[in-house]
């Protein structure tokens, strides 16, 4: 118990603050790898074929109005009414599309300061440098808005391990789908980076009437 | 009675390119325009003109009278350009200033003149002042701007008309100073009517039909015997405050400074009216004659001091101080009545959120551009890139609800869809391997076909293989791809239109 305590003290004088502000993803097996659920006031990375999918998710989930900064990208782009099916609110985005990284980072800094998103959501071409990914950080800490940083990359042309690689991220997410149809949805979540415990797998099934999660299994078990 | 002064430029184009080359200054050139293969001089410089050169000539005349003539192409823009900085120095004269058409500049001095030391004083130091810049310019000043136009060019340069001499200082101007129509300059002309005297004694009855009433008019509004539009549009109604230093402000701090003092008095004037700031200009001057201009927007109109200046301080980096600023204008261009004060009861949370958020837009809307800032809107078509529309944050508010269509559609979008696969024949299923960005990929087809047809009375490029199959696949790394099909009977191709994830 004691030990337990100290943990929770760690965790908090990391995010600097005396006490975790977390969001849940109503999925024990996944809360209880969390400790809790996923740490707001922090940023979390999410790759992979489906990021988009799961990003989709804890924006849901969140609530509260979304930041999403991105650059400029040559033909892809956010489709709201898709998003609207999901359950999101796209009338609650605010959308920041600029040509320059460096003026896009500027930016996040200041919305991640700002604490009046639920959740702010930075997609980038390059991977960010540990600097960068540390002053976005430090930006948010103070606030419970929850930071997501995705990479803008050809879908599915990387594996898990190759993905990202920034260490200041709390969690790192490889999100792929399994199976999909109109009503639900099978995606296999793989938290590759867990600070708060050990790297975890699950294949996890979402209604898209109800947005309940269900766990169906865990690869490997 | 208004007094209207007339700035024309004769050698506009030409002085414009001297200042920005001086080597030019004592050559004779030409600059040119191009009409469908033919050259012909737009403008030419005061030495070409003395030469006996005439715009409208033809580029191959002029050369081969003066081989050794330079010539350049004309810029019309340019020129305006340099005209509305002129004109934005002419406003330290009076603040109802404004560009006519053709290189002339308007001065209503109504009341100002004192302040310059009288009239002439005051055309005397337009003159010099604009002589320092490299300008030749030809002044009047008189009673209505049909009056002062004719004097500026037909007249003596600076002539100083009062209604008292008006009629006796038009006698001798050509007809043309009126600006009739060319029909009835011509006609004029024909009938050896020179000078405005030889009109004006005609019965007014056998005028009319002969010059029209329009013409007629314009001889009237010469007189001041009938009451002309003067627009000035540049400062009308518009709240100003500004602020002159002896010393003149070294440093971007003592700008600050000034533009909080500013900023208060305005907000302070703008409280009294119920109205807020939607956009500000902040113009300074420097001791040299240079002029800088900084604009804000704001969602929602506001007297905030603090919020204001804030947003002015995102522009101060590019603030060149030079040798010191010895003017600072603050104009409120677009004010609208405030709409609510909050009660600090009512002050919960969640409406403090969104104030912040709004406050944030309004902050980042400055700093990097509000085109840059979209909120998104539904539209209402069933065509999948047309279901939406995007709208500057800082103008657009919160949409109302979404309706979802009936089919289930992409999380991401492909404005070009992509290629992924094109095969002979009609090919009903959706196929098994497709080349996404030149690798191969195995599909699981999940679900489909949904067939979404092209808005008949609309000719998009994009849609003119016809209706389109739009299926869900699987692929084996994890993705979940839109694609669809279109056949023209013989080949049947795939594209990429959306990704689910």
């Amino acid at each position: 118990m004691r030990h337990e305590t100290l943990k929770q003290q760690i965790i908090a004088l990391e995010l600097g603050r005396c006490e975790r502000q977390l969001l849940p993803l109503g999925l024990p097996a996944i809360d209880d790898a969390l400790q809790g659920g996923l740490d707001l006031g922090a940023i979390h990375e999410v790759t992979g074929p489906a990021a988009v999918f799961f990003t989709q998710l804890i924006m849901r989930q969140k609530g509260g109005g979304v930041f999403w900064l991105t650059t400029r990208s040559p033909n892809e782009e956010y489709y709201p009414p898709g998003m609207a099916q999901y359950g999101s609110r796209p009338e609650d985005f605010i959308a920041i599309c600029l040509p320059d990284t460096r003026d896009l980072l500027k930016v996040a800094y200041e919305v991640l300061g700002a604490n009046v998103a639920g959740c702010v959501l930075l997609e980038v071409q390059k991977p960010l440098t540990q600097t960068q990914m540390r002053k976005l950080q430090i930006a948010v800490q103070n606030t419970d808005t929850l930071g997501l940083v995705t990479r803008f990359t050809h879908v599915g042309m990387t594996s898990p391990e190759q993905e990202g690689a920034c260490g200041s991220a709390i969690t790192r997410w490889y999100v792929t789908i399994v199976d999909w149809s109109h009503e639900k949805t099978q995606i296999e979540l793989y938290l590759v980076k867990n600070r708060r415990g050990s790297p975890c797998r699950w294949i996890v099934e979402i209604d898209h009437a109800t947005h309940h999660l269900h766990l169906v299994s865990v690869p490997g078990e | 009675m208004q007094r209207i002064i007339c700035i024309w430029f004769p050698f506009l184009e030409s002085e414009r390119l001297i200042r920005q080359n001086h080597d030019l200054a004592l050559k004779p050139f030409a600059l040119i325009m191009r009409e469908a293969n033919r050259a012909f001089i737009s403008a030419l410089s005061r030495n070409a003109e003395n030469m006996g050169f005439a715009p409208g000539m033809s580029l191959a005349d002029v050369r081969a009278a003066a081989p050794d003539m330079l010539y350049y192409d004309a810029d019309p823009m340019q020129d305006i350009r340099c005209l509305q900085g002129l004109l934005r120095w002419a406003s330290r004269f009076t603040p109802r200033v404004s560009r006519g058409g053709g290189h002339n500049l308007y001065l209503d001095i109504t009341g100002a003149s004192h302040l310059f030391g009288g009239e002439d004083t005051l055309l005397d130091t337009l003159e010099t002042q604009l002589k320092n810049f490299g300008f030749t310019a030809r002044l009047a000043l008189a009673d209505s701007k049909a009056a002062v136009w004719g004097f500026a060019h037909f007249g003596k340069s600076k002539s100083n008309i009062t209604a008292k001499i008006l009629q006796e200082a038009a006698n001798d101007l050509p007809v043309e100073a009126l600006r009739l129509s060319y029909a009835s300059t011509a006609l004029c002309q024909r009938l050896g009517i020179r000078k405005i005297e030889d009109l004006v004694v005609l019965p007014r009855v056998a005028l009319t039909k002969r010059i029209g009433l329009e013409g007629i008019n314009r001889l009237d509004r010469f007189f001041g015997r009938s009451p002309e539009v003067t627009e000035f549009a540049r400062h009308r109604k518009r709240l100003i405050e500004e602020a002159q230093f002896f010393d003149p402000l070294a440093t971007n701090a003592g700008v600050e400074a000034a533009l909080e003092e500013l900023l208060e008095k305005l907000c302070q004037r703008l409280s009294g009216m119920q109205q807020g700031i939607r956009k500000a200009r902040l113009q300074l001057e420097r001791v040299d004659h240079e002029t800088m201009s900084f604009f804000i927007q704001l969602t929602r109109p506001s007297i905030d001091v603090n919020l204001l200046k804030r947003l002015f301080l995102h522009h101060f980096e590019q603030i060149d101080v030079g040798f010191g600023i010895d003017r600072l204008i603050l104009i409120a261009e677009q004010a609208a009545p405030l709409s609510f004060h909050q009660l600090s009861l009512e002050n919960t949370k969640t409406q403090n959120r969104e104030q912040d958020k709004e406050r944030l837009i309004n902050e980042l809307s400055n700093m990097v551009g509000y085109r840059y800032i979209h909120r998104f809107f539904p539209a209402d078509s069933h065509i999948p890139e047309r279901a939406f529309s995007r709208e500057a944050a800082l103008y657009a508010s919160r949409s109302q609800r979404w309706i979802s269509s009936s089919g289930k559609r992409p999380l991401r979008i492909l404005k070009k869809p992509v290629s992924v696969l094109l095969s002979d024949g009609i090919e009903k299923r959706a196929p098994e391997t497709v080349f996404w960005h030149g690798h191969k990929c195995h599909l699981t087809p999940l679900s489909g076909p949904e067939r979404i047809e092209p808005d008949w009375w609309r000719d998009d490029p994009d849609w003119r293989n016809g209706p389109r199959d739009y299926w869900w696949a699987k692929t084996h790394f994890g993705a979940l791809f839109w694609l669809y099909r279109v056949s023209d009977g013989m080949k049947t191709q795939w594209f990429v239109h959306g990704l689910g994830s």
